[in-house]
């Protein structure tokens, strides 16, 4: 079962393999993207950054759904981290309802967003986005790390 | 109840502290004890002796920069207290992992988990090591979740 769907733009780095990995209670971190499919060196740093004792799997958002639509995936706790908005919506809406909570990370910024908290920018694109992920699953929230208090769409 | 106090030379406490606080947020409860922002070691001792006295109920998990160094030394008599465990030889992995363990005051068994992940995080790396860990992906292609 899909514990968590994060979306964070450096992926896998200490902050979520540490905090979010032990907070979150999963067994396996699924690193979902398809451009890391093909750069191998940043395949080796995100082995590198794995948690001890964590299993972790490296797919393309496609080959991501395939694994959460795994019957065997309901046997396992699973952390997923992709790097956008827009990969969260796809693998949301290729895996039916396997991710039921999704937190947003952290979203750089880029030229048409805007600055929504310190580390979360958003275009407009993203916030139609935002709309449709947030009707799709039970809980979409905002936060950096753990520790910080939840806030919703409609909070930000 | 437990609180975690690093101690350190230079300003290395209050540099680790900035740094577990910017990946773990407020949630760790963490004191910092250095060398430059007090006059000597044996004042550290006294601080955080004052500190473990004060709060007998309270386990205090102390972590010093280096074994057998001066601020070390001084912290190393409180470990007969039976609310003060100390470990040396902090670094970020070995600090996150202590602060992130639970609140009713650890168990060596899982300190010293915390220290073999410290430990395991220390590694070296060159342009052989990387070849061979990019050559290496191809063979665990099929890594898996289960």
């Amino acid at each position: 079962m899909v514990k968590l769907l994060r979306v964070d733009e450096r992926l896998l780095h200490g902050q979520v393999a540490v905090s979010w990995f032990s907070t979150v209670g999963a067994s396996s971190i699924l690193i979902a993207n398809d451009a890391v499919m093909n750069d191998e060196m940043a395949k080796v740093a995100v082995k590198l950054a794995k948690p001890a004792g964590a299993k972790l799997a490296i797919r393309d958002i496609v080959g991501a759904a395939d694994l959460v639509n795994d019957p065997r995936a309901k046997g396992v706790s699973i952390f997923i981290v992709v790097r956008t908005i827009e990969d969260a919506l796809r693998l949301v809406e290729l895996t039916g309802d396997e991710i039921k909570h999704v937190n947003i990370g952290g979203i750089k910024k880029t030229e048409d967003s805007r600055m929504i908290s310190n580390s979360i920018y958003l275009n407009d694109a993203d916030l139609e986005r935002l709309k449709k992920l947030d009707s799709l699953v039970e809980e979409l929230e905002f936060r950096l790390v753990a520790a910080d208090t939840k806030k919703t769409l409609r909070d930000l | 109840m437990r609180k975690l106090i690093l101690a350190s030379h230079g300003s290395l406490a209050e540099g680790m502290a900035s740094a577990v606080r910017m990946i773990l947020g407020d949630a760790a409860e963490l004191s910092c004890f250095s060398l430059d922002h007090y006059v000597s070691p044996q004042e550290i001792g006294e601080a955080v002796r004052g500190l473990v006295e004060a709060e007998p109920e309270t386990r205090f998990l102390l972590l010093s920069d280096i074994k057998g160094g001066s601020v070390h030394n001084q912290l190393f008599p409180l470990c007969k207290r039976p609310n003060v465990q100390l470990v040396s030889g902090m670094n970020l992995s070995l600090t996150l992992e202590l602060a992130l363990l639970g609140e009713d005051g650890p168990a060596e068994e899982s300190i010293r988990e915390a220290m073999q992940i410290g430990c395991g995080n220390m590694d070296y790396f060159d342009k052989n090591i990387l070849g061979r860990e990019l050559n290496g992906l191809g063979e665990d292609k099929e890594e898996s979740l289960w």
